[in-house]
């Protein structure tokens, strides 16, 4: 069984020969250490060598505006997730038609079916990461999207319809010229904090389960296997997102409430793949090898087989040991 | 006056701003906690009555839901506008002395760390219960907290992060403003920390919601 139909067994439910693992995304500011470390000089090199089963691929440079502007042009002053963009004092629908809204026929996905095409026999998580969700934040300011969604719903179905249009023309074309090179619509979109969710379940019905199932319907349309991420504790919509198609969630905070492997078995075992479940922001950082071996084994155990061992946050940062990143390896993919 | 104290911290809880707001429908039409603050001014209803007894009943009833996961950040935001808006009535009474805040906090997310939407519902809740809080923002160096104690001496210092890598920046401004300033009460929060990494860098206290924050600086200070 190689790497490809290991993962796809996987997150279908199927038998595998072994659990699956993904390295995650590390940081950029983490691959210097990493190469240091590990005697690698490239990524795949790395990946290789921790026999690490999965790539996320996706066109992140795929959009060329004939005037070279962004997708969705934010206009945020800042980074932060409360910080206002383009609509953060737009109180009528015309304001948000009148935007100029991205346009699918400037997507060009020629170099991505390439770097597809020499992928080796790995499981290809791909298309537009499509985080509808955190794009609506941005544009509006979290905190004034989430009033919006009380005080001025037309407004926010309007912003969310956009999007979802763009995501959903743009996937179809990825899913048309890419074909059979990708295996997992992978997206992304980071509903939960530490403690819960992060807008009622009510919100979540009115505003965001519609337009979510938009997308995983695309997914299935093509035969993609539906790949959710989100930070934090969205236990409480797991159920729904099950219902709406997730077939595997990413990356189970696992110190978030609710998102330990004991109480995910406990819900959703046999109906859901589960990839990641090793804690970044405990164990990885502070633990000892032999600490991160013994808890990917207890993971594997609780959750297996249908689980992909990988960080609880993909993007590692500089502070994880390169020793700990080794241990998780070695205990994801022995047998 | 009894019940209309109780109306202003029923339209609080419920994040009905005002008699224009359309929110929460079932309220649409109604006075909000503009109108009910205003008729008890009329009324001669003391300022400080009317925050302590109307509005602040009001944030805390929310933020006790928020902390048993009855409701969540929308519910607070919106309550917290609500609470901001009947505040402005008030505004003359603080100015003149009238009234006086529970005392100060100093709130920021740590340098290197620019997650602020958790900082931020720490902020409402502790204005909805009576403090004066100086938001330093996001990306705060240990300097900018110490001058900001500077010009608020008797503050409280509530700081955050996200990340585990900016944790190690909270140890060092926790030690930092202490060795400086000893007395000071530093409070954390944020997603990966615990009570323990507080207690090792040296904080005063962790607190996992706004809401146990604010009850524990209500029992203690």
């Amino acid at each position: 069984m190689n790497s490809r139909q290991r993962i796809k067994s996987i997150i279908a439910g199927k038998p595998a020969d072994r659990c699956g693992f993904w390295l995650g995304n590390p940081h950029p500011d983490s691959w210097q250490a990493l190469h240091q470390y590990f005697g690698t000089s490239s990524e795949e090199e790395l990946r290789l060598l921790l026999k690490d089963d999965f790539r996320w691929i996706t066109p992140w440079d795929a959009y060329h505006h004939p005037e070279g502007k962004p997708v969705f042009d934010m206009q945020r002053p800042g980074k932060t997730l409360s910080e206002g963009g383009v609509f953060a004092q737009t109180l009528s629908v015309d304001e948000v038609e009148a935007f100029n809204w991205p346009n699918p026929e400037y997507l060009d996905f020629s170099r991505y079916i390439e770097i597809l095409g020499n992928t080796g026999e790995f499981y290809r998580a791909g298309g537009l990461w499509s985080p509808f969700f955190h794009e609506v934040c941005d544009l509006f300011g979290m905190e004034n999207y989430f009033l919006k969604m009380y005080l001025y719903p037309d407004v926010v179905h309007a912003v969310t319809r956009h999007l979802i249009e763009y995501y959903l023309a743009a996937n179809r074309l990825c899913f048309q010229q890419c074909g059979d090179l990708i295996d997992g619509f992978f997206f992304g979109n980071d509903f939960g904090s530490q403690i819960d969710i992060l807008v009622s379940p009510e919100l979540f019905k009115e505003f965001i389960f519609p337009y979510f199932q938009e997308l995983t319907d695309l997914g299935k349309e093509f035969n993609k296997q539906v790949i959710l991420h989100s930070c934090g504790s969205i236990f409480r919509v797991m159920d729904d997102l099950i219902g709406l198609g997730v077939n595997a969630f990413h990356p189970l905070q696992a110190k978030a409430a609710n998102m330990d492997a004991d109480t995910l078995k406990t819900h959703f075992a046999g109906r859901v793949a589960f990839i990641g479940a090793i804690d970044t922001q405990d164990l990885l950082v502070n633990g000892s090898p032999d600490n991160v071996i013994a808890d990917v084994r207890r993971i594997k155990h609780t959750l297996g087989p249908s689980v992909v061992i990988s960080p609880s946050h993909e993007a590692l940062l500089p502070n994880v040991p390169p020793e700990n990143i080794e241990a998780m390896a070695i205990a994801a993919t022995e047998s | 006056m009894k019940k209309l104290l109780n109306y202003l911290s029923i339209a609080i809880e419920r994040g009905k701003e005002n008699l224009d707001s359309p929110y929460p429908p079932d309220l649409k039409g109604k006075p909000g906690a503009y109108e009910y603050t205003l008729q008890l001014l009329e009324d001669k209803c003391p300022p400080d009555t009317i925050l302590k007894k109307g509005m602040m009943p009001g944030m805390d009833r929310i933020g006790q839901k928020f902390a048993d996961g009855k409701v969540f950040i929308p519910e607070i935001l919106i309550a917290a506008r609500a609470m901001k808006t009947a505040m402005t009535l008030l505004k003359p009474y603080f100015d003149s002395g009238e009234v006086v805040k529970r005392g100060e906090v100093i709130i920021g997310t740590v340098a290197g760390d620019l997650h602020d939407i958790g900082k931020n519902i720490v902020r409402m809740v502790l204005e909805g219960d009576g403090w004066e809080v100086y938001d330093l923002g996001v990306d705060v160096t240990r300097e900018k907290f110490i001058s900001s104690l500077e010009e608020h001496p008797e503050s409280i210092i509530c700081m955050s992060a996200l990340l585990t890598t900016t944790m190690m920046e909270m140890k060092d401004a926790v030690t930092f403003i202490k060795q400086s300033s000893p007395a000071t009460r530093i409070y954390v929060g944020g997603a990966p920390l615990t009570s323990n990494f507080a207690d090792k860098i040296g904080a005063d206290g962790y607190f996992p919601d706004p809401h146990s924050l604010a009850k524990h600086l209500a029992d203690v200070i």
